[in-house]
């Protein structure tokens, strides 16, 4: 049975997917006080990359993941193509759980067992994924306002605390740190987007994929962009690249006549939410794609497996806080770059070239 | 530690399957090799060896540091 979810709702889970547990992160440190322009280069560089999965989704219209991948590439180079990016997903929601875990046990939790809350985490992933991407869609619109809400006011009260002279001089390092935040940027989170190429099933019209993901990447990266900018502003270039959680940090420093304060706590949840429907999403793209990889319609009897994996691969990947911010805030990973543009473009040129000769022969005959 | 850990996921592999209404072998197959990965993967971090993680594409990443002086950082 196909999943077929609304555009809307698909959108709304894009949004949160890409907000996700790292706006909290020093994204784009290395770019220093020029941090507003490596946001804006790194959203112009990925929209063609995003639209370019979206363009590959779009190839498959009318089919399910499964088929549309088999149509295009084949039997056996489709099934190498899920398993591969099967386990990128494992691997990316293994990354984004010790972040959860890393961030409770800094903020609030610093004795509880890093397990303790990985297990619980996941164990609400894990029933999530079960249910499917149309429960996770309709999941997404409902929390979406709360999130909107909560980073608007985030951001409206961060800007009583701003100091706008912490953005000069402009480009006083030249061009290379604004190149330096925008890999990083690219890296994490904004292309980490591909995962969701695995998660829908279907989409109701052709040009649903782009109506999904570019407005929903969009969003999500002008909120970033915004929150990171006025973070930076507050805290200045040197403590935000210093800090694991700026957002955090910058946020507990508002104080409106001493009557709101201690407005980081509600980031927080903002920042629960979006761990959580990354780790479902990341655990759901990793079950589906390990499905397809091993020839099964079916990918939910794998959910419980595959997650039971990723809490112990948590403990594993990363040991401690520094690398897990060394990680989320680095230039260039070479499996990074390998999953998110170099395959998908060579995925992307073969889809056009095998679905023109496709089109070609059906024309002849 | 371990034992319990590798009963724990017996229990709820075999929980699973009984409540699959058809087992198909192949299914069963799958799912079996995938939970003995976890099983492995919680051995590994519980019992503290120091098993480096697999980086296939190492040479990618050198390369690209070979490229450009401070990538990968």
């Amino acid at each position: 049975m196909r999943e077929l979810v609304p555009d809307l709702q698909s959108m709304a889970l894009v949004v949160i997917f890409t907000l996700g547990d790292s706006f909290i992160m020093a994204l784009g440190s290395r770019a220093g006080n020029d941090i507003w322009l490596a946001f804006l280069l790194a959203i112009v560089l990925a929209v063609p990359v995003i639209a370019l999965y979206a363009r590959m989704r779009s190839l498959m219209h009318g089919e399910s993941l499964q088929e549309g991948l088999a149509t295009i590439y084949g039997k056996w180079p489709s099934r190498a193509i899920a398993l591969a990016y099967s386990f990128y997903a494992w691997r990316l929601g293994s990354y984004v759980l010790i972040d959860l875990t890393s961030f409770i046990e800094s903020i609030s939790l610093p004795t509880t067992p890093r397990a303790a809350v990985a297990t619980a985490y996941t164990l609400l992933a894990l029933w999530a994924a079960k249910e499917g991407v149309e429960v996770l869609a309709r999941w997404s619109v409902v929390m979406i306002r709360g999130v909107y809400f909560i980073l608007f006011v985030a951001f409206a009260m961060l800007v009583t605390e701003v100091d706008l002279a912490e953005f000069l001089p402009v480009l006083y390092d030249g061009f290379q740190p604004i190149l330096l935040g925008t890999l990083q940027l690219l890296d994490v989170p904004f292309l980490e987007t591909v995962v969701l190429f695995w998660v829908f099933d279907a989409f109701v019209k052709p040009d649903s994929p782009y109506k999904v993901f570019l407005p929903g990447f969009a969003i999500a990266s002008v909120f970033m962009c915004l929150i990171a900018s006025a973070s930076l502003a507050v805290l200045g270039a040197e403590q935000y690249a210093t800090n694991y959680f700026p957002v955090f940090v910058a946020t507990s420093r508002i104080d409106v006549a001493a009557f709101l304060t201690r407005l980081e706590y509600i980031v927080s949840i903002s920042f629960g939410i979006g761990g959580f429907l990354k780790v479902a999403v990341c655990l759901l793209a990793a079950s589906k794609a390990l499905a397809i990889g091993l020839g099964f319609t079916d990918y939910r009897f794998l959910v419980t497996p595959v997650a039971l994996s990723m809490i112990p691969a948590a403990q594993w990947l990363i040991t401690d806080m520094m690398e897990a911010e060394r990680i989320a805030t680095k230039v260039v990973g070479s499996s990074q770059v390998f999953f998110q543009f170099v395959l998908p473009l060579i995925l992307w040129i073969t889809a056009e070239i095998r679905v023109a000769k496709g089109k070609k022969n059906s024309a002849s005959t | 530690m371990i034992i319990l850990l590798v009963l724990g996921y017996v229990v709820v592999g075999a929980f699973e399957l009984y409540m699959w209404s058809d087992r198909p072998w192949k299914k069963v197959l799958a799912y079996l090799c995938t939970l003995a990965l976890a099983v492995t993967l919680t051995v590994i971090v519980v019992s503290s060896w120091q098993i480096p993680v697999p980086q296939p594409l190492r040479l990618l990443e050198n390369w690209v540091k070979e490229l450009w002086a401070g990538g990968g950082q």
